[in-house]
């Protein structure tokens, strides 16, 4: 973890008992924290809450957390385990093999049956999905590409920078206005 | 405002360290739903979503589950002098056993592990001319069987498992002077 | 010729621990080395090599990768060493397993463990692997060791040297210090008993040296430590109530204290402490509360031996890296203080 990475900097201050800064790191994660939950959970009643469960957790062995691995494996490892001891709360087994954060992606749970979700939370997320999807669709060029090297791609301002063949500040001003033209399509969805 | 946000939107990717804008965004509201949106965005690229959690915000409800618990999940802090910390040197030492127990030994160089398998090793590393029982542990989970608690006639299990949890201190200890020598 | 016959006893014992080793042998040493780097290196005495290694180990930034082994159970560990402004800073880490991580700086060292309360403790020791004869006064440890260049190797994918430390007498464990002949950082280290068998072996399998010290370091160095656990003190006031009348050479007592076992219901113990310099041995005495069938029971792990006497109402135990007649000599000198 690097000083410019915003888990360290978000971390530090957490360790030195700003306590709300967590919530940053909540907002940041709690949706791949849900992601990764569902692969375990068969009920997605219960994914608010074991989701609340596995930060609550986190939050508490912050204190040894020292950033040798990235944030994101060690949160990774913390919501496998917390799935784990709910689906043996349950009454249930948990899957005999670990799903690895290198191998999760073709471990898919998401095949396993699944108590009936509700009809319209379902539709609503399949709208903003779509929003967003078809927002970038329909940016120009240079800006879904920089962003989807960022994004899917994982690549620093530099590395796009490289590939693009332009200066850095460029590519973050670009990254910058495709998250806004995006976020302006977003925003009213979320907000009613 | 522009730049604020490209700013913002810059930080999301570790690619500026701007500590006041990470201060305001830690008590703006208004911008913290922007940062997740922001989030949300790069998790729906990638298809990192739970459905239909998508849209909800759990970030208050494990803020308050955390004030809620605040004291257990203390934070500690650089040198917080002892005295300092209500009643601090009492809970320091009760704790103490519980922690060296788990780890602080372990740790340490020559870690000495489990004398609960106690067994008679025929294979002695030690040329033992001394003609006294040698005994040698074996780690946990390794292939060689401890010998039976019956075989130890007179002694009982309990008294055996006491006198094990003391020699296993003993070492903890001298692990632990090592680490203070003068 | 005596040394001759030491010499060639250590090459067998290699060869048969692991045969698997290539060790260049003896005479060839000096044939092999031609140009004037070799010269230079080959004209360094076994005690300017160790002294080297210790200055090594303490200033060059650094990245080890070292298997430790004992009793067939090799556990694999990293070490991450660096110098901050004139200050030692070294980070160790467990690879396998859960998280169990050190970082020693500043005088203190403090501990984080996967799932626990991390905590600090003050330490002036170094207590890093290879920290014992990176301290050791190899000019005044003359008393109680010798050494000898044994012949050169490959550790780590680097040139090394082995150097024996041989025990002058049956009293202590003799070890086997091989270094990098370029950088003189230890790569390995043997402990042996009288009978030329490895009780433990230290092995580095990756060095990495930097010409700066690793970021991740200088980061934790700025870093705040957890909070700092007072351990209770020893009863300094009391005048000892135990002594002992016999040494090994070499070894002088450090330590003579009561205090209180805080792992066990805070029993209170004598407690006395000797060390040569690379090991370091304590006593304890106490009051009898289990008696045990025998009346002396001995436990080895490696080069740690636990001695335990019983003897009418006082329970004796010995804990060291020492050999068993050492702690059966220091149990039978061990005498209430007038």
């Amino acid at each position: 973890m690097s000083e410019r990475d915003l888990d360290f900097q978000l971390i530090q201050r957490i360790q030195n008992g700003e306590q709300q800064a967590f919530t940053l790191l909540v907002r940041k994660y709690q949706n791949r924290v849900a992601n990764i939950l569902t692969r375990y959970l068969r009920n997605n009643g219960d994914l608010a809450d074991v989701t609340q469960e596995v930060f609550i957790k986190v939050y508490k062995s912050l204190p040894s957390f020292r950033g040798e691995s990235a944030f994101y494996t060690w949160l990774y490892r913390i919501t496998v385990n917390t799935a784990k001891n709910y689906l043996t709360s349950q009454g249930r087994r948990p899957p005999s093999a670990d799903v690895d954060v290198m191998e999760a992606d073709s471990y898919d749970g998401s095949e396993a049956l699944r108590e009936a979700d509700d009809p319209e939370s379902v539709l609503r997320s399949q709208e903003i999905k779509h929003v967003i999807l078809q927002t970038i669709e329909q940016l120009p060029a240079e800006l879904k590409s920089a962003i989807t090297l960022r994004e899917l791609e994982g690549m620093s301002y530099e590395e796009i920078a490289n590939i693009e063949d332009c200066p850095i500040g460029t590519v973050r001003s670009r990254i910058f206005r495709a998250r806004d033209a995006i976020d302006k399509q977003l925003k009213p969805l979320l907000e009613n | 405002m522009q730049t604020d946000n490209e700013q913002l939107s810059a930080l999301i990717d570790n690619e500026v360290v701007d500590k006041p804008l990470v201060d305001e965004l830690i008590i703006d509201k208004m911008q913290q739903t922007k940062f997740a949106r922001y989030h949300l965005i790069g998790d729906v690229m990638r298809d990192e979503v739970a459905e239909p959690l998508i849209d909800i915000d759990i970030s208050e409800k494990v803020m308050a589950a955390i004030k809620a618990q605040a004291p257990s999940a203390e934070v500690t802090k650089l040198d917080t002098a002892v005295n300092k910390m209500p009643s601090a040197k009492r809970t320091n030492i009760v704790s103490l056993m519980h922690r060296f127990g788990q780890y602080a030994i372990a740790a340490s160089v020559a870690g000495v592990v489990v004398v609960t398998t106690l067994m008679t090793s025929p294979s002695v590393v030690e040329n033992n001319d001394t003609g006294l029982e040698v005994l040698s542990t074996v780690p946990l989970g390794g292939a060689v069987t401890p010998v039976s608690l019956q075989a130890n006639n007179s002694k009982s299990k309990q008294a055996l498992k006491e006198h094990n949890e003391r020699l296993e201190a003993l070492l903890k200890d001298h692990q632990l002077q090592l680490q203070l020598q003068p | 010729m005596k040394l001759k016959l030491c010499f060639r006893v250590v090459i067998t014992t290699l060869f048969i621990v692991s045969s698997h080793f290539v060790f260049a042998v003896e005479e060839n040493v000096s044939v092999h080395v031609n140009d004037t780097y070799a010269e230079k290196k080959k004209s360094l005495t076994a005690i300017e090599y160790l002294q080297l290694m210790q200055k090594a180990y303490k200033e060059l930034n650094y990245e080890l990768l070292y298997l430790n082994s004992l009793q067939n159970q090799v556990e694999p560990k990293q070490l991450i060493h660096g110098v901050i402004g004139g200050q030692e800073i070294a980070y160790f880490c467990y690879l396998n397993g859960a998280m169990r991580e050190s970082l020693q700086f500043a005088g203190k060292i403090s501990y984080f463990e996967q799932g626990l309360q991390a905590y600090s403790l003050q330490a002036k020791h170094d207590r890093s692997v290879f920290a014992n004869i990176a301290n050791f006064d190899f000019v005044d440890g003359q008393s109680g060791y010798e050494y000898i260049i044994l012949g050169k190797g490959r550790i780590a994918g680097k040139e090394s040297i082995a150097i024996r430390m041989a025990s002058k007498d049956e009293y202590r464990h003799s070890y086997i210090i091989w270094l990098d002949v370029n950088s003189y950082l230890p790569l390995r280290l043997d402990t042996l008993n009288k009978s030329n068998l490895i009780l433990e072996q230290v092995i580095v399998v990756s060095l990495h040296i930097t010409e700066n010290v690793n970021p991740w370091l200088e980061k934790l160095s700025r870093q705040q430590l957890p909070q700092l656990l007072h351990i209770p003190q020893a009863a300094q006031q009391q005048a000892p109530q135990w002594q002992i009348n016999w040494l090994p050479t070499g070894f002088k007592v450090v330590k003579n204290n009561q205090h209180k076992l805080v792992m066990y219901k805070n029993e209170p113990v004598s407690y006395i402490m000797l060390t040569d310099g690379i090991v370091s041995v304590s006593i304890y005495i106490s009051a009898k509360k289990i008696t045990l069938d025998e009346k002396q029971k001995i436990i080895q792990r490696g080069a740690t031996v636990l001695y335990t006497y019983q003897n009418n109402d006082i329970e004796v135990n010995v804990v060291g890296d020492i050999p068993v007649v050492t702690a059966k000599r220091l149990i039978e000198s061990v005498a209430k203080v007038d």
